[in-house]
């Protein structure tokens, strides 16, 4: 393949890049050019304008307007309302005309083109730095024609990872909990969307009340646990198949599943008379191994992503705190001293820091922290904030929350800078979200 | 993409929840009398004349809250034959019972903030609960514990499941077999109070025990 496949090896084979030499990206830097990026680690001090045209051919407006969406998100960008562009007559083919884009002070531009070959939707598009005069990045994508939307994301991506050297996290989905019904008789079912809210698809019938689910790290499946009258079991859930399995695991209380980082295991804790404690059980072989063995709740686990830690909740020092230990139950820590109860701890996709729910002064706040524990950062605060769940590039951190008492729960997310709170476009009532990684 | 939607199997088993008591019916539980807490009604299939107001187990320090006097009326006098069967007998230990039903000897206890022990209300409604379980050896129940939404999701459900076993043991204590007991949490998911006060909270955070079918 070409100089594209390594700079995106994530690519699949749905959208395989059919993207050929055609518009070879990065081949003429400017001086100019690489002065325009983007910061994504200070919070940003300036959001960039970018114009994206409305792309021509198959579903060309909505596409524009899916990147938009993405960009305008992410609070990096000032995205450009189509409204004041000067030059109306764009081509992908041909160079725009940058003094125009410079009378609005656009310092970005997109152009693109879709066309149906051999029944499939091919989108092209490219990247140009009016300031410098030149193209940043061209690249094109082929799908089905339903699929229009995750060209959408993986343009999103595309200009999001050039403009700011960071992956993108567009073309991922999150799984979470639509709740219904008042608050005593609250129904809650599995349901997965894209990050941005389209295509929200139902996986249980609310039959039983569904909690905390959670991607694998290959997207293919969710672990979840689902709670009736009589007990509360773990599920594994394969998405393409919709088949559910119930993990057996002994007792009739085994929840806060999450898959380890090889998708071969969960770890979770259960309870046995009255003692809830974490445990680890393979997928491959069933085996069961106990990792914490204490009279307090030791709940909440998660695996590092180089699978060789282990955060968790527990009460075991008299307040609720965040413990770490070694991935065999070894060398317990305790991770957090600070004011307030801390629990939900989970791992960034790097595994350099840790997202927490802290309580604090009748408040519940979302924070981070470094993977031992210190440069406590709180990014958000409300009458109830929980579950946090990351960008796959560890930029965005999803959450639940309600404003205040009595409100129904909604999806939020937030910079890890601390900035661009905001509610996901997900209207409906929804908690417990978990981020998938970016799609193949 | 599309997803196949499979059914989640039901589970199969029914839980019948008793009269869903509200707060009022906390104070109600903590009535009878202030006599001095009698041992738990004998096993016996000899005929026996009434199970009064002296039968019932009562509160050992507190004062009534209540006007309202927990319905314990004298059941009538039963005679048993000396061939009883076993049926006959569990028919006869029922009615030994000094209330009629869970509901009646109290069906939730409730708890301070982020605790699972036991306060002497509801340590005297449980011992109510043993009397009546005991009384009715062929009856099975359910303990559900439950939690206020200030806290995490599954923080709450390990709490629930302290606060389920807590009454349970304590009802082990009183000579109820725990074979008879099955304990759950249900977190913070299934509130009975919608008011997100401290008074609602207060209601939210019990452990409720409910007869088995």
């Amino acid at each position: 393949m070409t100089a594209l496949s390594l700079l995106f090896p994530a690519l699949s084979r749905a959208l395989r890049p059919t993207l050929l030499a055609l518009l070879m990206a990065f081949a003429w830097l400017t001086p100019a050019l690489a002065q325009l990026n983007v910061s994504v680690t200070e919070g940003h001090r300036r959001p960039m304008p970018i114009a994206i045209a409305d792309f021509s051919g198959p579903h060309g407006s909505s596409i524009a307007g899916a990147v938009r969406d993405n960009l305008s998100r992410s609070g990096l960008f000032q995205v450009q309302n189509p409204d004041s562009f000067l030059q109306r007559d764009v081509d992908v083919n041909v160079a725009p005309r940058f003094a125009d884009w410079r009378i609005t002070k656009t310092e970005a531009l997109v152009v693109g083109r879709g066309g149906v070959v051999s029944g499939r939707l091919r989108v092209e598009f490219r990247l140009w730095d009016v300031y410098g005069e030149s193209q940043m990045l061209g690249l094109e994508f082929a799908t089905t024609d339903e699929n229009w939307r995750r060209i959408a994301h993986k343009v999103s991506d595309a200009i999001y990872r050039r403009l700011t050297g960071e992956v993108g996290y567009f073309d991922s989905r999150v799984v979470f909990v639509a709740e219904s019904g008042g608050r005593t008789n609250r129904v809650k079912r599995l349901a997965v969307m894209d990050q941005d809210g389209a295509n929200p698809s139902y996986l249980t019938d609310g039959t039983e009340q569904v909690l905390n689910p959670r991607f694998n790290a290959q997207g293919q499946q969710i672990v979840y646990s689902a709670l009736s009258d009589r007990g509360i079991k773990i599920w594994v859930v394969d998405i393409e198949s919709g088949r559910k399995e119930a993990v057996a695991i002994p007792g009739n209380m085994a929840f806060a599943p999450r898959f380890t980082p090889d998708g071969q295991s969960i770890i979770f804790s259960a309870d046995r008379d009255g003692d809830v404690d974490v445990f680890i059980k393979s997928l491959r072989t069933g085996k069961l191994s106990q990792l914490t063995r204490n009279p307090a709740i030791d709940t909440s686990p998660d695996m590092s992503p180089d699978g060789s830690q282990i955060v968790f909740t527990s009460d075991r020092g008299g307040s609720t705190q965040i413990y770490g230990m070694n991935a065999d139950g070894s060398g317990l820590r305790r991770l957090t001293f600070g004011e307030g109860r801390y629990s939900t701890a989970v791992w960034s996709p790097k595994g350099d820091l840790i997202a927490f729910t802290r309580q604090l002064g009748g408040q519940f706040q979302i924070g981070v922290m470094a993977a031992d524990g210190s440069n406590l950062k709180i990014l958000a605060e409300a009458y109830l904030v929980e579950g946090p769940t990351w960008s796959p590039n560890g930029r965005v951190i999803m959450f639940q929350r309600e404003g205040g008492p009595g409100q129904s729960p909604s999806l939020w997310t937030v910079d890890v800078s601390g900035t661009n709170l905001r509610k996901s476009p997900w209207s409906g009532p929804g908690s417990d979200p978990g981020w998938s990684a970016t799609l193949p | 993409m599309t997803f196949t939607q499979s059914q989640t199997p039901a589970s199969g088993l029914k839980v019948r929840s008793l009269a869903l008591m509200l707060v009022s019916s906390l104070a109600l539980v903590a009535c009878a009398s202030t006599k001095t807490a009698t041992p738990p009604i004998a096993e016996t299939s000899t005929p026996v004349a009434i199970a009064n107001s002296e039968a019932a187990p009562t509160i050992a320090q507190e004062a009534p809250k209540t006007s309202a006097p927990v319905a314990s009326a004298p059941l009538p006098a039963v005679t048993v034959s000396g061939t009883t069967i076993n049926a006959e007998a569990a028919r006869v230990q029922e009615s030994l019972s000094p209330y009629a039903s869970l509901a009646e000897a109290g069906e939730r206890i409730f708890f301070p903030t982020d605790r699972f022990d036991l306060t002497d209300e509801a340590r005297s409604i449980l011992t109510r609960q043993a009397a009546w379980i005991k009384a009715n050896p062929g009856k099975r129940v359910l303990i559900a514990g439950n939690c206020d939404e200030r806290g995490t999701r599954e923080y709450n459900l390990a709490l629930g499941a302290r606060r389920a076993s807590a009454a349970r043991d304590f009802l082990a204590g009183l000579g109820v077999d725990t074979d008879r007991v099955e304990t759950v949490s249900y977190g913070k998911e299934r509130p009975i109070d919608e008011r997100p006060s401290a008074e609602g909270w207060a209601v939210n955070r019990n452990a409720q025990t409910m007869l088995l079918d």
